[in-house]
């Protein structure tokens, strides 16, 4: 035994050599490789920016090395452009046929190959790419098909809706990423959401009206006003905020109800709705509630003042122990006019 | 008599022998896991997409809590990272945890603060609170100052002042990179339903150029003590926490940036104010509660959101922080004894508590016996020279051999030491630590045994030279949390 780890520990040693060297090899190699890579793209980055300009074409003759490295520029600064010169990198993409070498590359055996592919298809901005990114929605790898409903978002791929909204029911994509995506969509996606806000799981409502609340427009403050007195909590949360952020004014009277709800956080919410919406009628209630005992509805409560109003917060008085929040909020409000 | 105690080395010998053999074949199972999981993690760093998630209405908002006593000298640095934080909404609460130096000078000159009286929601008792404040540029900076009740107690109190349903808790001597709160979110955006808490990696920060509050040129420190300490917390973060996390099962989330559901936190009762490791003692009380419950839930460690803090350049500190890292691993794996070994925990029952108990806790006796018995009992002719043989390879070849990994690990991963030279002193390093660096610090923290008889429940003093002007001077103190 004693001969045996006499052995693991020469093993060990020469593996901790072979790991130190290789390591030191990778970093004077890499150092080469990065800096070759800099005056590469230092090189390449006016013919990028003429082909963002649409002074270039794909015809243009070009090293594949050459080739890759301006994808990979303009890949990148698609993610800040839009309009035509969007449009002049997907059609270099296709141009060059770099477009069907990503598509290809969905397919790959490694996920984080195909996850790559398909976030590169969302940059690249070419429509051609729709069907093979909604494909890549099934994919077995979640980092796929988040990538995939990324893209999809980015390129305002309509058509692409009902499968996103899949993902986000069926919790196949991370909720943020195909929420991210539903609201690039912007209203493309609300015949969709507002379908899912009926829907007999309450996440599913949640969320849709989560959207709603983003993308919606005024005329769908009745449809979420319903879903105050939704049997789910987290549903009338979603809702009040959903009407807040619309400024949905026509919601300031159910809105003011829900300050009576029995769970504090959807006071809470309301509270802060109101506060957005910025009704000078709701003053009184929030103001009554700003001085209850619980303290999250009675905060937003308080804060929701401070923003319809400042002036009401005049005549709190300094040593009322219940309002402290309003004290807070008085403090506030003198600190800002000064 | 002689062959009592023959026998006595001889026992101690083959226990030590066992005990590295078994430590280092879970450090090398924990290796494969935490090198698959960095390939994933960083593959993924390319389509993670999360400059996006800045322009988002669905990341949730975050208090950003910021405990400080008597942090005079890196105060206003540590929250001028905060405030540069790119984060679609945050609030920073700092809580003055009874300073007697001048930090709550520098903050309201350096901040403008005013008088707010701003409401706690009482939530989780803590010590008084003497004043409130806002930062008249910086409207979502707070200042709490209170009566002095430790850092656990300046937390809670932080957290009665926190207004988001997220709170990040960093250190004082911490600075974190603009893009750290986000990347230790994401996994909280990407499953809120599911994902509780994050912990996020820490770094050295010594030897590194810092200007107004940010690291621009990341280098070793000159000081041998502080370099050894950065390959060590390569092989704590990106071995460790990396394979915890993978087993779900991360026991620790630094207390120098950790983020947490608020809501959960004040349900298990807040950061227990009778520990030193109030950081541990909270994920332990969290699992607890989550898993007595039944509930689905996560914790996970993230391994490139970057926190920079100082490390203790003289022994005197290093000795400090290590026998209190120690001495709060002892008092939570006792208030939690009762965890080890049951099934109805899971892998936190069977493989984490215990593995703790075993080697974070007991380890360190069994390696001090054995860094004695061995060379002892192999001059006294009663361990062969084989044997002492087998004893150092488990005990330091295959000890160099973890650390160059973890070098490799972030070499292949991360690769924030530009320089070459530091790499290359890195390497050295890495041997140096296992010959001398860990026996000293097994050594310590077998130490904090001493100080847990003794009933000791103080912090130490903190003398912090800060971390404004970091590679102009040497820095003499500690942080306060686990790596």
């Amino acid at each position: 035994m004693i001969a045996a780890l006499f052995l693991i520990g020469v093993a060990f040693t020469v593996a901790a050599l072979a790991l130190t060297g290789m390591l030191v090899g990778r970093r004077l190699l890499g150092g080469r490789r990065d800096a070759q890579r800099t005056e590469a793209e230092r090189r390449l980055r006016p013919r990028a920016l003429a082909i963002v300009d649409g002074e270039v074409d794909g015809s243009e003759v070009m090293s594949s090395r050459d080739a890759a490295i301006v994808s990979d520029l303009l890949a990148r600064y698609a993610r800040s452009l839009d309009g035509t010169a969007r449009t002049h990198i997907a059609d270099w993409f296709e141009d060059r046929l770099r477009l069907d070498v990503t598509i290809a590359r969905l397919g790959h055996r490694r996920s984080w190959r195909r996850a790559g592919a398909a976030h590169a298809l969302g940059d690249i901005g070419s429509p051609r790419a729709v069907d093979a990114l909604l494909g890549a929605l099934s994919d077995p790898s979640r980092d796929v098909r988040a990538a995939a409903a990324r893209s999809l978002g980015r390129l305002g791929a309509a058509r692409a809706v009902g499968a996103l909204i899949d993902t986000l029911v069926n919790g196949t994509v991370p909720r943020a990423v195909a929420g991210q995506a539903l609201i690039a969509l912007g209203p493309d996606a609300l015949p969709a959401l507002r379908t899912c806000a009926g829907s007999v799981v309450a996440e599913v409502r949640r969320n849709a009206l989560d959207l709603i609340g983003v993308v919606g427009a005024a005329s769908d403050a009745g449809l979420l006003v319903g879903h105050l007195r939704d049997a789910s909590a987290d549903v009338r949360v979603a809702a009040a905020a959903a009407l807040g952020r619309l400024g949905a004014a026509g919601a300031v009277p159910v809105l003011i109800e829900a300050l009576d709800d029995r769970l504090p956080f959807v006071r809470a919410a309301a509270a802060t709705a109101l506060g957005q919406i910025g009704d000078p009628s709701a003053v009184p209630a929030l103001l009554r509630q700003a001085t209850g005992p619980a303290p999250e509805p009675a905060q937003a409560a308080a804060h929701a003042v401070l923003r319809i109003d400042p002036r009401e917060l005049d005549a709190v008085d300094p040593d009322a122990g219940a309002a402290r929040f309003l004290r807070e909020a008085a403090d506030l409000a003198e600190l800002r006019a000064a | 008599m002689r062959s009592v105690a023959e026998q006595l080395l001889t026992g101690l010998g083959w226990l030590t022998l066992t005990y590295f053999t078994v430590l280092n074949v879970i450090y090398v199972a924990f290796l494969a896991i935490a090198g698959r999981s960095l390939v994933q993690h960083q593959r993924s760093r390319s389509y993670a997409a999360t400059d996006e998630m800045l322009a988002s209405p669905l990341i949730p908002p975050v208090s950003v809590l910021l405990p400080a006593h008597d942090e005079q000298e890196g105060i206003v640095p540590a929250v001028r990272s905060l405030l540069a934080l790119r984060y679609p909404t945050f609030e920073v609460v700092v809580v003055s945890d009874g300073s007697t130096d001048a930090t709550f000078a520098r903050l309201t000159e350096a901040f403008d603060l005013v008088p707010v009286r701003k409401a706690m929601r009482g939530a989780l008792p803590c010590a008084a609170v003497r004043g409130t404040y806002v930062s008249r540029r910086h409207p979502d900076l707070w200042v709490v100052d209170k009566d002095n009740g430790g850092k656990a107690d300046a937390l809670n109190c932080g957290l009665n002042a926190a207004r988001h349903p997220y709170v990040c808790a960093v250190d004082a001597d911490t600075i974190l990179e603009e893009d750290a709160l986000l990347r230790v979110a994401k996994p909280v955006v990407d499953d809120p339903g599911l994902v509780v808490a994050t912990g996020g990696i820490v770094r050295i920060a010594n030897g590194c150029t810092i200007d107004h509050g940010r690291v621009v040129d990341v280098r070793l420190p000159r000081n041998p003590l502080a370099a050894l300490q950065v390959v060590e917390y390569f092989r704590a973060f990106l071995v460790g926490r990396v394979g915890w996390s993978r087993l779900g099962s991360l026991l620790i989330i630094s207390g120098a940036f950790g983020l947490f559901r608020r809501d959960l936190v004040e349900a298990v009762g807040g950061y227990a104010v009778d520990t030193v490791g109030e950081d541990v003692e909270l994920v332990v009380r969290l699992h607890r509660y989550l898993r007595e419950r039944g509930e689905d839930y996560r914790i996970e460690f993230v391994p490139d959101p970057v926190c920079w803090t100082e490390a203790p350049e003289t022994l005197r500190v290093l000795s400090r922080q290590r026998r209190r890292w120690q001495r709060g691993l002892i008092e939570t794996l006792w208030r939690h004894r009762d965890v080890s070994g049951r099934p109805r925990y899971g892998v936190l029952g069977l493989l984490a508590c215990p593995y703790f108990l075993l080697f974070e806790l007991l380890g360190p006796v069994i390696e001090v016996l054995g860094y004695f018995a061995v060379p002892l009992g192999w001059s006294l002719g009663t361990l062969s020279g084989s044997f002492l043989v087998a004893f150092l390879t488990m005990a330091v070849v295959l000890g160099v051999f973890l650390s160059i990994s973890a070098l490799a690990l972030e070499e292949l991963s991360f690769r924030r030491h530009p320089r070459g030279t530091d790499v290359l002193r890195l390497f050295v390093l890495a041997v140096l630590e296992n010959v001398g660096y860990r026996q000293l610090i097994s050594l310590m923290r077998v130490m904090a045994f001493v100080d847990v008889a003794r009933r000791r429940s103080d912090w130490g003093v903190m003398h912090r030279r800060g971390l404004g002007d970091l590679a102009a001077r040497p820095l003499p103190d500690a942080p306060a949390s686990h790596p």
